[in-house]
């Protein structure tokens, strides 16, 4: 056979081939799609540090100076709202000009306020020995780095951010890497002076979850830094409590960008509803959150405690456990109390209201755990005040509300009028984590119909969207 | 502990249909009105004609709806106010006796308003629950018939989410209807057939108009509303062609299947088989047998595993007229009647002759405790003999009832409600078009018969089925269907056979292949006995162009690929080679080139004149066949050389006959009915103009295997040549051993 009869024999296979791939092409049905791929990002096998620790430091201090030996470059995390408690400039809404706000100089409705109560605040705070305004925040040495990265469990961090007499310091050096979710829970998960006070979508049911309660942690084994990527330690996230804007922060679209769901009448619903409102159909599933802080109840001496219920020192609590969220319309930006606004004691005064409604196109449906409480203000002057609760003098010693504002005005540079009382707050904590499987997210008849669980008059929606059609 | 659960159960149900329909802004206050017209003050002195007779005509309502007397007792206040009932208090009364607004709880009726008879109904605010009463004494008007006729459970919720042991539950995800899961409540389709909202309230002869601007007005329907309610399938509101792109032959499934023959496929609600009444269950209830629940005695029904229900496949004649292939669920319900006046004796009636008090009468426990542990239950509780069944009628007696008797009816319930998502639609093409056909097998109509009587089958019913209702082994009744029976007289690919010519075709293939062995046997037994062997010497001739060779090969892979693919669609399932869509593909690709090729062919033999080499010489031509004849019969075993053929032909005369068969008749034959079969997917009417696929299939069946004999004797004759691979060298290359000087050129059988 000459080169050409091949040639016109492949030809005429390859002819035949083409046909029969068409036509079994044109009737196979659609491929479903393969499996969600591992999301999780791949960590390297982490140095193991034992071999280079030293076999015993003097001082916290002297873990960090080891560490900046080799490190030098992780000073940057002195630039961080980690280690500063305050953010970058940013024009507050409602305020003139620009400021910086962070956890150093801000109310909130739990413990109320930082400065004045560093030695149990500072716990949480990435350095060593805040105590008062004399910290020095140049000092490299005073920075905290085992509490990050440390995978012992042995270090736990004490008064004034100094870590306790039982913690072991070189055990905890040997064993440094990447940060765990237990390392971000230690104080994410505690913060407001307990178990799930704070956040109603952080606790620390999140270092083991199951699926259900959280997909990405429970399923793909995320670790927090696998979202909160931290460039030069600049960790990524922002929490509403202590920002007013979202620069910076992480958002589903980061990984699930472009996602179409399945049905198109659910599809239409995501530029208006936040993904995290259908995907946390409810919160603090496995601990209670707290819900309700009542500040003016506090010092009854006669009142049975119950750390759910009643403490002397702090008043009235309530919590709630699968708590079903509030949902108001959000768009990335919340206004903020600052200290010394005025308020109007017979109406709630809200600390952090997110802003945007249903007019406003960048807007979006979120989901929120609520905080309520009522908390001191000073009544001659009309605004919040940050009393002095902790230490030596403070309210939980003295059970005096008078000279808890006394101290309170003088570490916080705030006038006191002499008169005091207790005003109602609110808190609003948008809820993204606790991300459920799919077959868990909410369907149609939670929101529309009858059972809704959609308030949607409060929303701006002449009556349910189902019948009158979708904000234009 | 069981009863403790069932109890708390219940009250969980109860719960949510106490949940408060919406206050009715716009319902005029009204007063609640007595028989005489006079303002009551309590919901018992009430009279409910009279009080919403006084706005809405009562009496044509009362004329124009499904929900008569005595079938039905329902209210206006039933079904359209919430929770059943209007409650009517002093302080709910204003001073000129009207309800006060927040009392006006009234509108369409909600989902739970048709589920307080029809059936399991929850609006998704507590796990799904078989409440109590579900095998309790009957109440009147409450049927269960979505759940114990059809398997339906009408909730929004994730089946997952349910209390019930459900088969697969961990995967069941999807909610258990998926109209509630998405706000499509029962008045969506079942509304009043005049509504001016409902866009088929138009009632217009008049073809030519897609609207009537002349309808009644919101407020004339309001006074006099047709409740005779609509009927709706579900392509009032689907396309189906929008949505089964994956399925071949897309519509022909729409006309010939109903959407629930795949869609209600595996509903997971208990559905009955048989509601006995004549017997009374410790629960004082009639005794019901499910299709899909395992249940051991002492397990609840939210205890006992539910499996999918598997319904019947029936021809029924849909909501729009249309027979189709449907879903249904059988089932038989017996109970006591009185032969005297023909009337059914009261279930009250019954319990009292079974019961004594509180339990089972002692004398019944004697007759029907089997196992002697003083408890009625499971296959116990059963008129399984005369001298039982005599008891209780004797029992009855003596209660009154003139002459007792046992009497069935087999109900065919269609299976409509309870849809789940896509993904529970049936998708398994084997489920039908296999051997073991869904749509033809055995199906239980009822695994004993209550007082040894025979159901009566429903007259005047929408369904028909096909098939014989026999004793089944072990007692009852089964429904036997042959594969001639499948619903409709359709022709399921892949399982409908017409023995005899699918017998005959394989019968000739069989004679054609042994005929073949035998006669090589034989060649190969003289050949050695000669001891010579012939020798692919001499002369060589060029017999076949390159276009002919082309045109040969061209036939030949597509002929056994057509072969192979046909086979595989034939016994669907029994091959398994390939998918059956994969070999459907493949065999329509493989025919659309086999028919150009043999046109192009045909084109080449006219314009060249090769057609001739086909077409008979007159001069001799019966002598030479039967000098053929007898070559093949005797000569060819001594080493003869072929005889000779006409002048100028390559084909001999018993090729020229085979081809003239093959190309006038096999040829058109299954061009003309694969494209028929092919095109019910697109022009369903061609078929049906010939009487169905039923009669094409068959005819392509058996000329298939004309072709598959053809095949097998055309490639053994390739071996007759001087050597027994001469004449396949000679297609390939076109040269060919002249056999004897003074013989003709033979081409090999092509």
């Amino acid at each position: 056979m000459t080169k050409r009869h091949l040639l016109i024999g492949l030809t005429f296979v390859a002819a035949i081939a083409v046909v029969v791939g068409v036509a079994v092409a044109i009737q196979r049905p659609p491929v479903p799609p393969p499996p969600a791929p591992a999301y999780a990002r791949k960590l390297r096998p982490h140095f193991d540090h034992a071999p280079v620790t030293p076999a015993k430091f003097e001082s916290p201090q002297a873990v960090t100076r080891s560490c900046l030996g080799c490190h030098p470059d992780a000073a940057h995390v002195m630039r961080s709202s980690h280690w500063q408690w305050l953010g970058d400039e940013v024009a507050v809404p409602g305020h003139d000009g620009k400021t910086r706000i962070g956890k150093m100089n801000l109310l909130n409705n739990f413990c109320l306020v930082n400065r004045g109560n560093e030695r149990s605040c500072t716990k949480c705070h990435i350095g060593y020995g805040w105590a008062d305004d004399s910290f020095d925040f140049q000092k490299a040495e005073n920075v905290d780095c085992l509490v990050c990265h440390e995978r012992s469990g042995t270090y736990v961090k004490g008064m004034y951010g100094l870590p306790t007499k039982e913690s072991d310091l070189v055990a905890a050096a040997r064993s440094v890497g990447t940060p765990q979710r237990e390392n971000c829970l230690g104080c994410h998960a505690f913060g407001g002076g307990g178990q799930g006070v704070k956040h109603g979508d952080l606790d620390s049911s999140l270092a083991h979850p199951f699926e259900e309660e959280d997909v990405h942690m429970g399923r793909h084994g995320f670790l927090c830094v696998d979202c909160h990527r931290a460039p030069d330690h600049q960790i990524q996230g922002k929490a509403f409590s202590v920002s007013v804007e979202d620069s910076h922060g992480v958002a589903c679209a980061d990984c699930h960008a472009g996602h179409r769901h399945a049905d198109a009448r659910v599809d239409a619903h995501v530029k208006s509803v936040a993904c995290q409102t259908c995907h946390i159909p409810e919160f603090a599933g496995k601990l209670p959150t707290k819900a309700w802080w009542d500040w003016s109840k506090a010092g009854d001496a006669a009142r049975k405690e119950d750390p759910h219920g009643y403490l002397k020192i702090k008043g009235e609590f309530g919590y709630e456990q699968g708590a079903v969220p509030e949902y108001r319309w959000f768009n990335g930006t919340v206004g903020r109390y600052l200290l010394g606004d005025k308020i109007d004691p017979t109406k709630v005064t809200q600390l952090n209201p997110p802003l945007g409604g249903i007019d406003d196109p960048k807007a979006k449906i979120w989901p929120f755990k609520i905080h309520r409480g009522k908390q001191p203000y000073d009544a001659g002057f009309d605004y919040l005040f940050p009393p002095v609760t902790g230490g030596k003098d403070g309210y939980w010693t003295t059970f005096d509300w008078d000279s808890a504002f006394r101290l309170g005005a003088a570490a916080s540079k705030i006038p006191y009028s002499g008169k005091y009382g207790f005003a109602p707050t609110e808190m609003h904590w948008p809820l993204s984590h606790m991300v459920s499987t799919k077959e868990k997210a909410l369907a149609c008849t939670d929101c529309h119909g009858e059972r809704s669980r959609m308030d949607w008059k409060a929303l701006g929606y002449a009556a349910d969207p189902i019948k009158t059609g979708g904000r234009k | 502990m069981n009863r403790h659960i069932a109890i708390l159960l219940a009250l969980l149900l109860a719960a949510p249909a106490a949940a408060q329909q919406g206050v009715n802004p716009i319902h005029p206050l009204f007063a609640p009105l007595d028989a005489a017209g006079q303002k009551v003050r309590t919901a018992e002195a009430m009279d409910v004609a009279k009080t919403c007779g006084a706005c809405h005509d009562a009496v044509y309502i009362a004329a124009h709806t499904d929900h008569k007397p005595p079938r039905s007792a329902a209210t206006c206040v039933q079904c359209h106010v919430a929770g059943g009932r209007l409650e009517i208090r002093a302080d709910r009364l204003d001073a000129e006796g009207k309800l006060k607004r927040e009392s006006i709880r009234i509108g369409p009726p909600r989902a739970g308003s048709c589920g307080a008879c029809h059936g399991l109904v929850s609006d998704g605010s507590a796990p799904v629950a078989i409440p109590s009463a579900f095998e309790g004494p009957p109440e009147p008007g409450r049927t269960w018939s979505l759940t114990l006729g059809e398997g339906a459970v009408v909730a929004p919720q994730r089946m997952s989410d349910s209390f019930l042991d459900l088969e697969g539950k961990d995967g069941l995800a999807a909610p258990w209807d998926v109209h509630a899961a998405k706000l499509v409540d029962c008045v969506a389709c079942h509304y009043a057939r005049n509504s001016p909202a409902r866009s088929d309230g138009k009632q217009s002869p008049l073809r030519y108009l897609t609207a009537d601007p002349r309808r009644q007005t919101q407020a004339e329907f309001l006074v006099r509303p047709d409740h005779r309610l609509s009927e709706q399938d579900c392509r009032a509101c689907h396309d189906p062609m929008k949505a089964h792109a994956f399925l071949p032959y897309r519509e022909r499934h729409m006309d010939v299947l109903s959407c629930a023959a795949c869609h209600a496929a595996g509903s997971m609600g208990p559905a009955a088989e048989m509601v006995d009444a004549t017997v009374v269950t410790a629960a004082g209830g009639p005794a019901v047998h499910y299709r899909n629940v395992d249940r051991v005695p002492g397990d609840t029904m939210n205890t006992a595993r539910i499996r999918a229900l598997r319904p019947l496949l029936v021809e029924r004649v849909e909501a729009d007229g249309v027979r189709r292939v449907a879903p249904v669920n059988l089932v038989t319900r017996y109970r006591w009647a009185s032969r005297l006046d023909g009337v059914d004796v009261p279930f009250e009636t019954v319990a009292r002759a079974w019961r004594d008090g509180a339990g089972y009468a002692p004398e019944v426990v004697t007759a029907f405790d089997a196992d002697r542990d003083g408890r009625i239950e499971g296959a116990e509780l059963r008129l399984d003999t005369t001298w039982k069944t005599e008891l209780i009628a004797g029992r009855l007696r003596s209660l009154g009832v003139g002459d007792p008797v046992v009497v069935g009816n087999l109900d065919a319930h269609p299976l409509a409600h309870g849809i789940s998502t896509r993904d529970r639609a049936l998708r398994d093409c084997a489920a039908c078009h296999a051997e073991d056909s869904r749509l033809s097998d055995d199906y239980l109509v009822a695994s004993f018969l209550p007082g040894g009587i025979a159901p009566r089958p429903p007259e005047g019913a929408r369904v028909a089925l096909a098939g014989v209702v026999a004793p089944a082994t072990g007692g009852g009744l089964v429904l036997r269907r042959e594969r001639e029976d499948a619903p409709g007289g359709l022709h399921v690919l892949g399982h409908s056979r017409q023995a005899w010519t699918n017998r005959f075709g394989f019968l000739a293939f069989l004679a054609v292949l042994l005929g073949v062995t035998v006669h090589g046997g034989l060649r190969y037994a003289f050949r050695r006995r000669r001891g010579q062997v012939a020798h692919a010497e001499g002369e060589r001739e060029y017999v076949f162009g390159r276009y002919e060779r082309l045109w040969h090969w061209t036939m030949a892979v597509s002929g056994v690929a057509l072969i192979v693919t046909g086979l595989e669609i034939h016994g669907t399932g029994n091959w398994s080679l390939m998918r059956l869509p994969t070999a459907v593909a493949i065999h329509n690709a493989f025919a659309l080139i086999l028919v150009l090729n043999a046109f192009l062919a045909l084109f080449y033999h006219l314009a060249t004149a090769a057609i001739r080499n086909f077409i008979p010489h007159g001069d001799g031509f019966v002598a030479r066949v039967f000098e053929h004849m007898t070559y093949q019969a005797r000569g060819i075993f001594y080493g003869e050389s072929h005889p000779r053929n006409a002048a100028g032909q390559k084909l001999n005369p018993l090729q020229q006959m085979t081809y003239l068969a093959l190309l006038n008749v096999l040829f058109p034959l299954q061009i003309v009915t694969g494209a028929i079969i092919w095109a019910v997917g697109k022009w369903p009417a061609v078929a049906s103009a010939v009487g169905g696929l039923h009669h094409v299939a068959p005819v392509h069946n058996l000329g298939a295997w004309m072709f598959l004999t053809f095949f097998v004797l055309h490639v053994y004759l390739v071996s007759t040549g001087r050597t027994p691979t001469d004449h396949l060298k000679s297609m390939i290359t076109g040269y060919q051993h002249v056999d004897v000087p003074d013989a003709g050129p033979e081409g090999a059988a092509r």
